[in-house]
């Protein structure tokens, strides 16, 4: 059973990256906002949890002050794009670098580790192995459902009449403003919830990895963006609406690329060029994208 | 939402707006004055970089005057908030990719435009069949689950003014909407645009092409170099017009209007005494030295010489009346060129004789052909 073990670690590695790689798609395709501020909200979220589990906190209470966390760091990025008109992605990237001491000066050391705290991967134990020796069949069944709930009522959410509103302020904010539709507190929202989801995430990504790291956010930006231009190549296009495309597109694109990976390092690849070949594969899916000319989706946006 | 609808919605008032372009200082609109009435349709007419469409912006609200104001209702536009000014004033722009947001459906961009969409109990069914009958006539009402971006750049110039017919705004600005249209396409347009007037919003639109649009607007406001050129009142025209009509048959009507114009002014002046006659040519005369830019002189003139002038002003009025469908340079031509034959002709019946009169306008070169 050697074959199965890269998929299941791609499976749980996938289901818990697929809310940084629905975060950045959502900020980039529906708030027209390419969001670098991941890369920080992510270790951020992740020391948050972290230092709270360490001081006792519940667990639920933990994931939710991790998700405070990387809202204010959202918030904090629309607010300097938008208060000294700093472009987008330096705005991003403030943010990252604000967010590196933030995390040191809450962990107080550059990792803390977890082994032998609470997690909520203990409730579902006994249904690991249930199929095959190494496979962890209740961890992956509890993030899957996670996150089928959660991008369900992501969805409903956008296709409220509030939502509606922010991706009109996201899809053409002057069009936006002629409604009458604060366009900065519909971006400040918007980024806050996407980077709440990204330090949600990153709680459980702690939980799962028994530490939380300050470098844990390091190659996230380029694991979301391949993550979310594999995911619109493959994901059918016209069939769907676009906000359930882009969700849906994220969460298989992540799915995907976290078990090409997986079967790439146990065939031998080293994890040291892992980056390198990201980068290559992204090239490689943008240019087919390129030649087959059928896709207007990035054509609007780009 | 204003309680009360005036009946003048938009005043200027000596509004000056100026930018600076590459350290130079760039007056776009230049004390420009001007009232438009509830339920008007106003044309601004002008060269590129006249300044209409920094006008435009300036009613809009998205403008800092220089100095001026501009009252919308009675009140600041600047001083309303965000939300007001959205319920007050709608733009359409001469992008059609400005207009609508191109990630969403049409439903979606109707749905969030329209103010009763959430205030009622509307479900979701009935805004479609509402929305559905709005989107007949421009021919996208079994498209509404597309997105907007899948439509070409004429259907979504088309929604936005559908859009901008949902707002309820009383206040409508089209900066050149028909820019990106093809003469097809420009119809419908239009007949979205009489939709809207006849509805009693007001609309300031921003033309290059008047030629579909003059018989259907109100009025007209050329500008120049950030300055109001002219007024011209179209309404009286377009009142005896039935409200469907296509070029041709405008350009008929046109040339049939004038004619009629030409023919009563004729008959007018034939009924008109000898006196008042002689009044009207006094005062002609006086606007043709300032036409000419002469220096005006006392009419001396002999009994010839008047009776001809008499029956030639018989004409000038019909010449004038023709103003609306002619170019006033035109008229100001055809003026120098009766002067000058008319010279010819003095000077040739009377030559060898001592001359009394220097010319008609006292001036030796009355048309200034010589210069």
């Amino acid at each position: 059973m050697t074959w199965v073990l890269p998929l299941d670690i791609g499976l749980v590695m996938g289901l818990i990256l697929a809310w940084p790689v629905l975060a950045f798609a959502g900020s980039f395709r529906l708030l027209g906002f390419p969001d670098l501020t991941l890369e920080g909200s992510l270790p951020t979220g992740a020391a948050v949890y972290a230092v709270a589990i360490l001081n006792n906190w519940s667990l639920p209470t933990a994931i939710i002050a991790a998700m405070i966390a990387g809202a204010c760091l959202g918030a904090l990025t629309a607010i300097i794009h938008l208060q000294f008109r700093v472009n987008k992605f330096l705005a991003g990237i403030i943010v990252v670098a604000i967010s590196y001491t933030l995390d040191l000066r809450i962990m107080e050391a550059s990792n803390i580790g977890l082994i032998q705290r609470p997690s909520v991967f203990d409730y579902v134990a006994p249904l690991n192995g249930l199929i095959a020796s190494p496979f962890q069949l209740g961890t992956i069944l509890l993030l899957a459902s996670v996150l089928i709930v959660g991008a369900a009522v992501l969805i409903m959410a956008i296709n409220t009449s509030w939502g509606i509103r922010l991706r009109v302020a996201g899809s053409n904010p002057n069009y936006a403003r002629a409604l009458g539709i604060s366009v900065p507190a519909y971006l400040i929202v918007g980024l806050a919830i996407t980077n709440a989801l990204v330090a949600g995430s990153a709680a459980f990504l702690a939980m799962y990895q028994g530490f939380s790291d300050v470098g844990m956010g390091q190659g996230i930006l380029i694991f979301a963006l391949a993550s979310m231009t594999i995911g619109e190549r493959l994901v059918p296009e016209q069939r769907l609406p676009i906000p359930i495309f882009v969700v849906v597109a994220a969460i298989v694109g992540s799915l995907v690329y976290e078990i090409l990976v997986a079967y790439a390092v146990r065939l031998g690849l080293a994890a040291t060029d892992l980056k390198l070949v990201t980068a290559f594969f992204v090239l490689a899916v943008i240019a087919m994208r390129i030649r087959k000319h059928d896709d207007e989706f990035l054509e609007v946006i780009r | 939402m204003m309680t009360i609808a005036p009946r003048v919605i938009v005043s200027v008032r000596d509004l000056v707006v100026s930018f600076s372009r590459w350290g130079q200082r760039v007056t776009a609109v230049d004390n420009v004055s001007f009232d438009v009435s509830s339920g008007e349709w106003l044309l601004l007419v002008g060269h590129n970089g006249a300044g209409k469409s920094t006008l435009l912006k300036a009613i809009g609200g998205q403008l800092q005057p220089d100095a001026g104001e501009v009252l919308i209702g009675g009140r600041h536009v600047r001083a309303l908030k965000p939300r007001h000014l959205a319920t007050t004033v709608f733009t359409i722009h001469q992008d059609p990719l400005l207009g609508t947001a191109p990630l969403l459906t049409v439903f979606e961009n109707l749905f969030v435009a329209d103010p009763k969409a959430r205030r009622s109990q509307n479900s979701k069914p009935a805004l479609m069949g509402r929305y559905a009958s709005l989107l007949e006539p421009i021919g996208l009402a079994d498209r509404m689950k597309q997105p907007v971006k899948v439509l070409s750049g004429g259907e979504r110039q088309l929604l936005a003014l559908v859009i901008a017919r949902l707002r309820e705004t009383p206040v409508i600005l089209l900066d050149e909407p028909l820019a990106a249209l093809d003469p097809s396409k420009t119809e419908v347009c239009i007949e979205e645009i009489a939709a809207m007037h006849r509805e009693s919003k007001t609309v300031i639109q921003v033309a290059h092409d008047i030629r579909a649009l003059q018989a259907r607007a109100d009025r007209i406001l050329a500008l120049r170099q950030g300055r109001i050129l002219a007024h011209a009142d179209v309404a009286p025209k377009n009142s005896i017009r039935p409200d469907s009509r296509s070029e041709a048959e405008s350009a008929h009507h046109c040339i049939r209007w004038s004619l009629a114009c030409l023919l009563a002014a004729f008959i007018a002046n034939l009924f008109k005494s000898r006196r008042r006659l002689e009044a009207e040519i006094l005062f002609l005369r006086h606007q043709l030295n300032i036409a000419l830019r002469r220096r005006p002189a006392r009419l001396r003139l002999r009994g010839s010489d008047r009776a001809l002038l008499v029956w030639m002003t018989r004409l000038w009025p019909s010449l004038l009346g023709m103003a609306r469908v002619i170019e006033p340079a035109t008229i100001l031509r055809w003026h120098r060129a009766g002067f000058r034959s008319y010279w010819r002709w003095k000077s040739r019946k009377r030559a060898g004789r001592p001359r009394i009169d220097r010319d008609l306008c006292g001036n030796s070169d009355p048309a200034g052909f010589a210069r």
